[in-house]
């Protein structure tokens, strides 16, 4: 069985966000996804609109997705990657290069995002 | 026992817990679900304003969530020209509708078809407005700061 890991905030979920779900799951069979807790948010200076247990059970709810676990700080990859036997770590194409360290662990794809989608392009169009 | 197949509606803007919590709830109580999402159009007609996501988006998002079943674009409030289209024998609706003159009609022409109206308790301060203000206090904050 491939293992996929991608992680994010996945704040005020949208298009953007399902379709890179949908296309990382479709790089293996078992897809779990690292959603970053308040307090993580907070460290980076960061504050979601929605808190992390509705972000949790919503990712939860999509299809793709089979694990949901917390992302609590920024070095916690290569130990997931290597507790969770994970085959492919993915991730939004804005992040391209940054983590190439990965590739020692598994395979590491950058997926392009979906154009004219984001979160901040949503609270922009809010405000 | 399960109904066979429910239906509930909704304008899924800026999708929440609370739009979740419906979903799972309405798919425990049968077995194929079908959502109808409310088109931008209707949505102007009867709220006076366009959701912030648009119509594509809504009806995508609630697509891929794993309670649902089938998604159809819901273009006026008729729910029995809906019922003709899709034969549920349940609907599912917020209990904050419960009582309501339309919807003690609906209820009485309903029950005639052999459908049930299954009343949900409604979430309180997670729908889409309250998520609105949050976050356009959140920007007004910051902003501020």
């Amino acid at each position: 069985m491939k293992r996929v890991i991608t992680y994010g905030t996945f704040d005020l979920l949208h298009v953007g966000h399902v379709q890179l779900l949908r296309r990382a799951r479709a790089l293996g069979d078992h897809l779990t996804v690292a959603v970053s807790t308040d307090e993580f948010n907070a460290l980076k200076g960061k504050q979601a609109v929605m808190n992390f247990e509705a972000r949790k059970q919503i990712l939860e709810s999509i299809r793709y997705v089979d694990t949901v676990i917390p992302e609590t700080c920024w070095d916690q990859k290569v130990a997931d990657v290597q507790n969770l036997n994970i085959d492919v770590f993915v991730i939004g194409d804005d992040w391209e290069g940054k983590f190439d360290f990965l590739r020692e662990f598994c395979a590491v794809v950058y997926l392009p995002r979906t154009e004219g989608v984001s979160t901040s392009l949503l609270k922009g169009m809010i405000r | 026992m399960k109904y066979k197949v429910g239906y509930t509606t909704e304008v899924f803007d800026l999708f929440h817990i609370g739009h979740l919590n419906i979903l799972r709830n309405a798919k425990s109580h049968c077995e194929k679900l079908i959502v109808g999402v409310t088109t931008d159009e209707l949505s102007i007609a009867r709220k006076g304003k366009k959701p912030i996501i648009p119509f594509g988006e809504r009806m995508e998002i609630v697509q891929h969530i794993k309670y649902v079943d089938e998604v159809v674009a819901q273009r006026d409030m008729d729910k029995l020209k809906a019922w003709e289209a899709l034969r549920f024998d349940a609907m599912f609706v917020g209990d904050d509708w419960k009582g309501t003159d339309a919807w003690n009609r609906l209820e009485r022409e309903f029950a005639r078809l052999g459908v049930a109206i299954v009343y949900f308790p409604y979430t309180q301060g997670t729908s889409s407005t309250v998520i609105k203000s949050v976050l356009e206090e959140f920007l007004g904050e910051r902003k501020a700061g």
